[in-house]
């Protein structure tokens, strides 16, 4: 079987599944203010965004695949092969944090302490794939930009650490001032910043730096049709480690977004899933513009 | 200094236009429409190359302007004597 149909049916199992979990009863506790009705109305009007946003990061990553497939023997293609295993690998972390949610409202039905270490886990797996993800990433941009023989500038090396630090202190403060701590993430505040944060905050750094050197790249190779496309796919990158940071965020601040009222948590949540899924797009279409380029 | 195979001359012109994909583009233009090694490439098989590489680069880009600089380029190196380098090309 080809790669991208392994792709694809894992797609199909994953997004079955899933659906399957709001078949069952009380999947989504998230909005305990709405009746069970309502409740699995919600469910539902986010899984169908969800199901597009998982499939554009699947296809994305596989035709960055295919691309890295065709180039294997180049310069490149080794870092090509590495940015689409590690898209591949964030990719997967969607589906799966998303799963382990759906598992924890199930089974908080049940067994309430089960629950939280479902939930534990849970979070810690959806931290180790963007993790390991954006080192994969990170590996391959470092070699582009190798390749383009242009190290970061000084001052925008600065920039970004101003950006990071920004970023990194804000989530710290909105992670520990979250009225709601215990309940999201189940650990004490020391263990939380040790285990969750700080991974988080190499992940994000790991992503904008590889973010930043893949934009170098694009920048300065030759060829203006090959820069076009890399060009591209670059900020499709950025926009996914910026989505990324803007999931996290979100997490923390998860008590205030179920507050909302109805029509602002649906613009809400949809501004998310419209920020995860525009570099996904961004990604395959920068993907398919660079196989074209080997096909004809 | 040895001199420039049309090959060479070909895929210098195409490295503008598509970096580090352009010597396989070049080979798989040469090797797939006049079914010859690229290393057999003769300035007599320009005319036919360049049709391909016209309709080639039109499945890339929209952008005419592009192309049509492109194939200009690659039409000077018909009317160049063999081994002449264009200045650009030399610098």
């Amino acid at each position: 079987m080809h790669y991208r149909s392994k792709l694809f049916w894992l797609y199909i199992a994953i997004t079955v599944a899933y659906v399957t979990t709001f078949l069952m009863p009380r999947t989504i506790s998230n909005l305990p203010s709405l009746p069970d009705g309502q409740q699995r109305l919600v469910g539902l009007a986010v899984v169908i965004p969800l199901a597009i946003i998982w499939f554009l990061a699947f296809y994305g990553s596989a035709t960055l695949h295919s691309y890295a497939k065709k180039i294997h023997d180049s310069e490149d293609g080794k870092q090509v092969a590495f940015l689409a295993t590690g898209l591949l690998i964030v990719a997967l972390g969607l589906p799966i944090g998303s799963m382990g949610t759906a598992i924890g409202n199930i089974v908080s039905t049940h067994n309430q302490e089960a629950a939280i270490v479902i939930r534990i886990v849970r979070n810690y797996v959806s931290m180790l794939f963007p993790l390991v993800g954006f080192l994969f990433i990170n590996h391959a941009a470092y070699g582009l930009s190798r390749i383009a023989r242009h190290r970061p500038r000084y001052r925008d090396s600065q920039m970004l650490i101003a950006v990071y630090v920004i970023v990194s202190t804000a989530y710290c403060y909105a992670a520990l001032s979250s009225p709601n701590i215990e309940t999201i993430y189940h650990l004490p505040p020391w263990l939380l910043m040790l285990t969750l944060v700080a991974p988080y905050l190499f992940t994000w750094y790991t992503g904008l730096l590889a973010a930043y050197e893949v934009r170098l790249y694009a920048k300065n190779v030759a060829g203006k049709l090959y820069r076009q496309s890399w060009n591209i796919l670059s900020l499709g990158l950025a926009a996914i480690v910026t989505a990324q940071i803007l999931l996290q965020y979100s997490v923390t601040f998860t008590v205030r977004i179920q507050s909302l009222q109805m029509v602002r948590l649906f613009v809400t949540i949809y501004v998310l899933l419209a920020a995860m899924s525009v570099g996904y797009v961004l990604v395959a279409a920068g993907a398919k513009r660079l196989k074209k380029i080997e096909e004809v | 200094m040895p001199h420039k195979t049309v090959f060479d001359q070909v895929s210098t012109i195409t490295y503008d236009y598509l970096g580090p994909a352009a010597n396989r583009f070049v080979s798989r233009q040469v090797s797939g429409h006049l079914h010859k090694k690229p290393e057999e490439l003769t300035r007599a098989d320009l005319p036919g190359l360049i049709d391909w590489m016209r309709l080639a680069m039109g499945f890339l880009t929209d952008d005419q302007m592009l192309i049509r600089e492109y194939v200009a380029r690659l039409e000077s190196l018909k009317a160049e004597r063999p081994g002449k380098q264009s200045g650009k090309e030399r610098a």
